[in-house]
């Protein structure tokens, strides 16, 4: 059934028409209940707005779409102007009840993830992958965490805490810098259908790095937190804990992969629920056993796609689900931002931002010559690395949730510079696609698909 | 962690529903409502075994509320129509005065009751009876489809009874604006008339309807159209809660403006009829959760006329109904029963009623949804059986 590809209206002009009578009738409807409603259920705003923010995040894309902008860019932006901090038609109690789809979303994003991960295609580059996991990891990682010390005077939440723990903060900022966003790089892939060395390193590493920031995301916070938190001390017995959590996690991933190719080859049907129950009730029992969600539905993406024949069926269930979580999850994301903060902040996240492209630039080439790597990749391969999205904003979540002192702050600063690095980020890649000769090539397009 | 482990249930619900109910299905289980459900509810629920503890019980508020006027916005797409075809004026008629006089003579029965035998303040009766009036006047489409599963041939009698379930809506779900109207949220910092609290949601119903098919013709993928639909009805049912107003009325007259204003109608009810049966399970289960059985004597001899009032109106209309289809006296007299089978509004209604009016009263309109939907089943079946199903009657096939 195609409801809407049979309803679609080709102009494009009727398409913003609507958008924006749209658009107008939700903020009015938002803004007449937030002034005629004079007790606050807050439990019955947080339903009305998750309506809200899906449509407007909706209709914004569409709108933003005349300037080329990704949809995610509408989706904060939605979430800003309807926020606590401009119109407050969605006030701070409901933005925190949002949150929880946060722990949906990056089920979904870590499972898709997984998916796209593919065995073959990592085992051809090995070697460059190898070199750049390594350069952009370890050298990328602590440059980015000297970026942020230079940076700690300017942050108001860092200034007054301390060298250590705003050595602990850049460590976690510095392990945040090196994750790149999936996501973005698969819609320019699919949008241009390019095919090609750059396009083939762009696949290989920004999916293969999803575990490598999984994983290293783990290790940091168990290391900074005695930093971080002065009376939480350190033992090497936090190590061997940090074992039993990765390995534990991937274990269990790999049970829950297994499982997941059974029921998509047996059942199949309902996954939307199945990805729902997973999202919420699987995230739920790993936190309580104190493992790692994220690696684990990675883990379990992975075992689906490369040692089942189920990974497209999971990756456009994950994608259906997501296509609606993600409005919500990138809009909460908007409303979430401290405005006041950022507006005493933002050179710094523009000085973040660029830092962190510098960086990336620097590693890349630095990774590509010790990989002996093809011209074209040493020249060009570091514009897909530039994105970052939901992986980031989720991760910025789960480091808000491990240091509730200073992790909203952080979180703040963690969003404004995702917002930057998401609308430079797609627009460089895709223009280097164009420029190298890789756009437009259909095997790209199979290539992509097959994932 | 009662709450995580309730929206797994809930969500194990939603699947079974799926599984089970799903258009397509070779013949649905037990009872044609599932009121089964809400039995199963209460007894896993606060009041009976406690394995559903009462604050995450309360803590999935919205969600029932959500859930109800999600089924709303489904029977609204689907108002008018059996499958793809739309009903005549005739069959409008007798399905509105059908409904309208049971909702009177059941309301009747209750306030009666209410008022002399249990003695309940006058505002009161005037709720129960209508609430309990308007959860009663339901023709139930599932007993329809229950009958169908079972081996019921067409017929003029089966055409007449499914004619009557997708046309009667518009008296319960509107009607519950009218009760929600005699008593406006005390909070509410909305200065209306009587009617304009009956008005509000019907407005707000019809810039939602309209706006959803102006957003679906511009959308090209399906998920755009399930995040339009989605978006607009929790936006629609947040607001109108917060205003005080009745979410269920609202997003059913959202789905009738949806119906009449997209030229993709008939896709759009497919669309949101496949979601009915993952929706409709854990709402009963969660109807249960919430019921609280009356234990004075006053409230059980309300529910006692309630579900005595609606056995003999369902019966003395079925009768009706049969003459008209041209059956002989017996089957008639047989058919009648058929009548008293119950389906989703009755639950929904009771439901939203419940939340709204929190305490004796939804208490009262619980229960008695709960024991009529079993009671009126159990006896809705037997007639459907005797009737449609296994004697299929001679006269019918050949009056077709």
């Amino acid at each position: 059934m195609s409801v809407s590809a049979s309803a679609h209206v080709e102009s494009p002009r009727l398409t913003r028409m609507a958008a924006v009578i749209g658009l107008s009738v939700v903020f009015g409807l938002l803004f007449v209940t937030d002034r005629g409603a004079a007790h606050d259920d807050s439990s019955f705003g947080a339903v009305a707005a998750v309506g809200f923010l899906l449509l407007g995040g909706m209709l914004g894309a569409q709108l933003l779409e005349i300037f080329k902008l990704p949809h995610l860019t509408a989706y904060i932006l939605v979430g800003v102007v309807a926020g606590p901090q401009v119109l407050h038609l969605v006030d701070h109690e409901t933005v925190r009840q949002l949150s929880s789809v946060n722990t949906l979303a990056l089920a979904l994003i870590a499972l898709a993830g997984g998916v796209e991960l593919q065995l073959p295609m990592m085992i051809a580059q090995r070697r460059s992958l190898s070199y750049a996991t390594l350069i952009h990891t370890l050298v990328g990682g602590v440059l980015a965490m000297g970026a942020f010390m230079v940076c700690a005077p300017f942050l108001p939440f860092v200034r007054d805490l301390g060298l250590s723990i705003g050595i602990g903060i850049a460590a976690l900022w510095g392990a945040l810098a090196v994750s790149r966003s999936p996501s973005a790089t698969l819609a320019i892939l699919s949008e241009t259908k390019s095919d090609g060395p750059i396009t083939r390193f762009a696949l290989a590493f920004v999916m293969s790095s999803d575990i490598v920031v999984a994983v290293l995301m783990s290790l940091v916070i168990t290391l900074v937190r005695p930093l971080v938190e002065p009376l939480s001390g350190f033992s090497l017995r936090d190590l061997q804990h940090l074992g039993h959590e990765l390995l534990g996690s991937m274990t269990l991933g790999m049970t829950l992969g297994f499982v997941l190719s059974l029921y998509l080859w047996l059942v199949s049907g309902q996954l939307l629920l199945v990805l729902i129950a997973i999202g919420f009730g699987l995230t739920a029992g790993l936190r309580y056993l104190h493992f790692d969600p994220l690696l684990t539905f990675l883990t379990a993406g992975f075992v689906v796609s490369n040692l089942s024949a189920q990974g497209p069926k999971l990756l456009h269930a994950v994608e259906a689900t997501g296509s609606i979580v993600f409005v919500v999850f990138f809009a909460t994301a908007g409303a979430h931002l401290d405005l006041q903060l950022l507006g005493r902040l933002w050179p710094v996240a523009l000085a973040l931002a660029g830092a962190r492209i510098a960086i990336t630039l620097f590693a890349h080439n630095l990774g590509a010559r010790l990989a002996k790597d093809d011209p074209m990749i040493r020249r060009w391969g570091w514009a897909p690395l530039i994105s970052q999205a939901g992986l980031t904003l989720g991760l910025s979540a789960v480091i808000e949730a491990a240091f509730p002192s200073f992790g909203s702050a952080f979180r703040s600063l963690v969003v404004a510079t995702v917002a930057i690095n998401e609308v430079i980020g797609p627009i460089v890649f895709k223009a280097v696609l164009e420029r190298t000769g890789e756009a437009g090539k259909a095997k790209a397009h199979d290539a992509v698909e097959s994932l | 962690m009662n709450e995580m482990l309730l929206l797994l249930g809930l969500l194990a619900f939603a699947y079974i529903g799926n599984a089970l109910i799903a258009p397509g299905q070779a013949r649905t289980p037990g009872l044609p409502s599932g009121a089964q459900f809400i039995g199963l509810g209460f007894l896993l629920g606060p009041h009976a075994l406690g394995v559903v503890p009462g604050n995450a019980a309360d803590s999935f508020r919205p969600l029932a509320i959500a859930a109800t006027s999600w089924l709303a916005l489904v029977l609204g797409t689907a108002y008018g129509y059996a499958g793809d075809r739309r009903l005549s004026p005739r069959a409008f008629f007798l399905g509105l005065g059908f409904s309208a006089i049971s909702a009177a003579a059941i309301g009747g029965c209750v306030y009666a009751t209410a008022k002399w035998l249990a003695h309940m303040p006058e505002s009161e009766c005037r709720l129960l009876a209508l609430a309990i009036g308007l959860a009663g006047c339901e023709t139930s489409r599932q007993s329809v489809r229950w009958a169908v599963d079972r081996g019921a041939k067409p017929g003029r009698l089966l055409r007449l009874l499914e004619e009557l379930a997708d046309t009667y809506e518009v008296v319960p779900l509107v009607g519950l604006a009218f009760l929600f109207a005699l008593a406006p949220s005390p909070e509410g910092a909305l200065d209306l008339s009587f009617w304009g609290w009956i008005g509000l949601p019907l407005l707000l119903g019809v810039v939602l309807g309209t706006t959803s098919a102006l957003l679906i013709s511009t959308f090209s993928h399906a998920q755009e159209t399930w995040g339009a639909l989605l978006g607009a009805a929790l936006l629609g049912t947040g607001v109108a809660w917060r205003l005080g107003l009745s979410p269920v009325t609202a997003l059913f007259v959202m789905g009738v403006c949806l119906s009449l204003a997209s030229r993709h109608a008939s896709q759009l009810r497919l669309l949101l009829s496949s979601s009915e049966p993952g929706v409709l399970l854990p709402m009963l289960l969660l109807a249960g959760a919430l019921l609280r059985l009356p234990s004075s004597n006053g409230p059980l001899w309300v529910v006692a006329a309630a579900v005595g009032g609606r056995l003999i109106t369902r019966w003395g209309l079925g009768f009706v109904t049969a003459s008209i289809a041209r059956s002989g006296p017996e089957l008639s007299h047989r058919f009648g029963w058929s009548l008293c089978c119950t389906g989703t509004i009755n639950a929904l209604l009771a439901l939203s009623f419940a939340l709204r009016f929190p305490g004796t009263v939804g208490d009262i309109v619980l229960a008695t949804a709960a024991i009529g939907g079993i009671t009126g089943d159990l006896i809705g079946t037997l007639g459907l059986r005797q009737t449609l199903v296994t004697n299929e009657p001679e006269a019918q096939v050949a009056s077709t």
